[in-house]
C-alpha cells in the first residue's frame, strides 16, 4: 500500500466513523426530544403534586425525598411545576417556530420566484423588521400588546420571520434556473406543482435545520420575555417566569432558580444539538455517501 | 397529417437586459423539421442554439414570429415537444428518482401511477437501463446512464419531436457513440423527429439528414448534411469545417 492509499484509507474510515456517529447522535437526540414532548403532553399525569397547590407551611424547602426539586416560596412542589411548565415552553415554542417558518418561507419563495416589484417591496419590509434590534423590538411589541404567552409569540414572530424569508428567497433563486425545472415544465407541471413538488422539497433541508436550531433560541427568548413579565403571567408555571419569580431567593433558596434554569438549559441544548445533527445528516453529499456505504 | 412536424416562421427573440443594449439572440429564423427527420443545428458558442431550443419547447415565448407543431400553432397544439438537456444530472430533480422524473409527464397527463411506472420501466429497458434504475437518483448513476434515463423521459409522452440540446457534449467519446446509436435505434422504431443541436460536425455528419448552420442569431446555411459538408457556401461554415476536420 502506497502512502496516498493509506491516507485515502484513513480518510474514508474517518468519514465512515463520523457518519455512524451522526446516525447514533441523531437517534439519541430524536429520542430525547420525543421524550421532552411526551413529558409535556402527559404533564398532568406525571406531576407528583398539584403544581398550583400552595402550602405555606412547607415553603422554600430544599430538595428532599418528598420534594425532589424542593418547593418555592408558596410551598408549591417545584418538580411538578417544572413538569407542567414544559407545556407552555414546548408548545408555544413549536407554535412560534412553525409560524415564523411558514410565514417567512411563503414570503421568501414568492419573492424569489416572482421577482420584480413584489420582491423589492416585500424584501424592504423584511429589512425594516431586521433593522431593529430584535429583542428590544419584541419587548416594545409585547409591551404594547400586553402580557400573555400569545402576545409574546406574536411579538417574537414579528421580528423573526424575515430571516426565513431571506433564506427561502436565496434558496429559491438558486433553484429557479436549474434545468430540472425546465424538464418539469416540459412534463406539464403547473406553477403550483413546480413550487410544491420540486422547489419546496429542494429548499426544505436548510430551512428545517434553521427551524430546528431556532427551537432552542425561541424557547430561550420566550422564557426571557416571561422572565421580564411580558410572557407567561403568574400563577402559570412557565420556566422563565418561575426563574423571575424566585430570583430574590437566589442566595437563600438557590434551588428555586436553579431547577427551572436547568430545565431550560437541558431542553434548549437538546433541540440545538438536534438541529446541528440534522444539518450534518441532511447534507445531500452525505446522503450519497451513506448509500454507497450500504452497497459496499 | 401535415408533412412537417415543426415549422418555425420568421422567429425573433430579443432579450432585454438591464443597463445594456437589448440582445437579438435569434433574428428572423425560419426552418422546418419533417416527420421523422433528423435535423442538425450547428453553430458557435452564444449564437442562439439553446434559445431556439427553448423557443421550440415553449419554455420561452418569441418576441415575434410563429412556431407551428404538426401544422397547428404551438399554443393550440396539444402535444408538446420534449427535450434532452446538456447536463443530464442537473436535468433531474435531485430529490426525486429517475423513474419519478420519467413518469412525471405521464402522471400529469392523468395516467394512473402503476401504469405509468410500468411504462417507464419498459422505456428504461428500451434505452438500455436495467429496471432497478427507476429507483435511483441522478447522482447515483454515471453521466451516460443518466442521459439514457433522460432520453427515456423524453420518449414517455410519445412526442413527435425531441430537441437534443448538446445532449452528448458532456459525455466522453465512447459513451457519445452509444447514445447516438440509441437515438438511431429509437428513430428506426418510432416516427420521431430530432432537432439535434451540436457543435461537433463529425458527430452530426453521420447522424443528421439535414443541417442548419447558425451564426450570430441567424441561419446562414441549410441543406442535406453531406452537401453542406462537401461544398460549404457560407464563410462561417467553412471555418467550422476547417476547425472540425483538420
Ligand atoms: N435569459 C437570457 N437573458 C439574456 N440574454 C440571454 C438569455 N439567454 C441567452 N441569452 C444570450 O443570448 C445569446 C444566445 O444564447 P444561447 O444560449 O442561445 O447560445 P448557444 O448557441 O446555446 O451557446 P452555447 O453553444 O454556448 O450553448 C447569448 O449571447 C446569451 O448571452
Ligand atoms: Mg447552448
Amino acid at each position: 500500500m502506497t502512502q496516498t492509499d493509506a491516507i485515502a484509507d484513513v480518510t474514508v474510515r474517518v468519514q465512515v466513523v463520523r457518519r455512524e456517529h451522526t446516525g447514533l447522535m441523531l437517534v439519541a437526540l430524536v429520542t430525547l426530544a420525543a421524550l421532552i414532548i411526551l413529558v409535556a403532553l402527559c404533564a398532568p399525569v406525571l406531576c407528583p403534586y398539584d403544581p398550583y397547590a400552595q402550602d405555606l407551611s412547607s415553603a422554600l424547602q430544599p430538595p428532599s425525598a418528598q420534594h425532589l426539586a424542593g418547593t418555592d416560596r408558596y410551598g408549591r412542589d417545584l418538580l411538578s411545576r417544572i413538569i407542567i411548565g414544559a407545556q407552555p415552553s414546548v408548545f408555544f415554542t413549536l407554535l412560534l417556530v412553525a409560524l415564523i417558518a411558514i410565514t417567512g418561507v411563503t414570503v421568501g419563495v414568492l419573492c424569489g420566484w416572482k421577482g420584480g416589484r413584489l420582491d423589492v417591496v416585500l424584501m424592504r419590509v423584511s429589512d425594516l423588521f431586521l433593522a431593529f434590534p430584535g429583542l428590544v423590538f419584541a419587548l416594545a411589541i409585547a409591551g404594547v400588546l400586553g402580557g400573555g404567552m400569545t402576545n409574546a409569540v406574536l411579538a417574537l414572530a414579528a421580528i423573526s420571520w424575515p430571516k426565513y424569508a431571506r433564506i427561502a428567497r436565496g434558496l429559491t433563486l438558486g433553484q429557479k434556473n436549474e434545468p430540472y425545472l425546465d424538464a418539469a415544465r416540459l412534463a406539464g407541471c403547473t406553477t403550483a406543482q413546480l413550487l410544491f413538488r420540486h422547489i419546496l422539497p429542494n429548499i426544505a433541508g436548510p430551512i428545517l435545520v434553521t427551524a430546528m436550531l431556532d427551537i432552542g433560541t425561541m424557547m430561550m427568548e420566550l422564557a426571557g420575555l416571561s422572565f421580564l413579565g411580558l410572557g407567561a403571567q403568574p400563577p402559570m408555571a412557565e420556566w422563565g417566569s418561575m426563574m423571575s419569580d424566585s430570583r430574590s431567593f437566589l442566595q437563600t433558596a438557590p434551588w428555586t432558580v436553579i431547577a427551572p434554569g436547568i430545565a431550560i438549559f437541558v431542553v434548549v441544548m437538546v433541540f440545538n444539538l438536534l438541529g446541528d445533527t440534522i444539518r450534518d445528516y441532511m447534507d445531500p453529499k452525505r446522503r450519497a455517501g451513506r448509500r454507497n456505504a450500504r452497497s459496499e | 397529417m401535415p408533412e412537417n412536424v415543426l415549422d418555425v416562421r420568421d422567429v425573433t427573440k430579443v432579450f432585454e437586459r438591464k443597463g445594456q443594449p437589448s440582445l437579438r439572440a435569434v433574428d428572423g429564423v425560419s426552418f422546418s423539421v419533417g416527420r421523422g427527420e433528423c435535423v442538425g443545428l450547428v453553430g458557435g458558442s452564444g449564437c442562439g442554439k439553446t434559445t431556439i431550443a427553448r423557443l421550440v419547447t415553449r419554455l420561452i415565448e418569441p418576441t415575434s414570429g410563429s412556431i407551428a407543431l404538426n401544422g397547428r400553432d404551438i399554443h393550440e397544439s396539444a402535444d408538446g415537444v420534449q427535450m434532452v438537456f446538456q447536463n443530464p444530472a442537473a436535468s433531474f430533480d435531485p430529490r426525486r428518482t429517475l423513474g419519478q422524473g420519467a413518469a412525471e409527464a405521464l402522471i400529469n397527463a392523468g395516467m394512473p401511477k402503476p401504469e405509468a411506472r410500468k411504462q417507464v420501466v419498459a422505456l428504461f429497458e428500451r434505452c438500455g437501463l436495467p429496471a432497478d434504475f427507476v429507483g435511483r437518483y441522478a447522482y447515483e448513476v454515471s453521466g451516460g446512464q443518466c442521459q439514457r434515463a433522460a432520453i427515456a423521459r423524453a420518449l414517455a409522452p410519445d412526442p413527435s419531436l425531441i430537441v437534443l440540446d448538446e445532449a452528448t457534449s458532456a459525455l466522453d467519446v465512447t459513451v457519445q457513440a452509444q447514445i447516438v446509436s440509441l437515438l438511431r435505434d429509437v428513430r428506426a422504431q418510432r416516427a420521431c423527429a430530432y432537432l439535434f443541436i451540436c457543435h461537433d460536425l463529425a458527430l452530426v455528419q453521420g447522424f443528421c439528414d439535414r443541417l442548419l448552420v447558425m451564426w450570430r442569431g441567424r441561419i446562414v446555411e441549410e441543406g442535406p448534411t453531406a452537401e453542406v459538408i462537401a461544398s460549404p457556401k457560407h464563410p462561417y461554415t467553412r471555418e467550422l469545417l476547417e476547425a472540425a476536420f483538420v
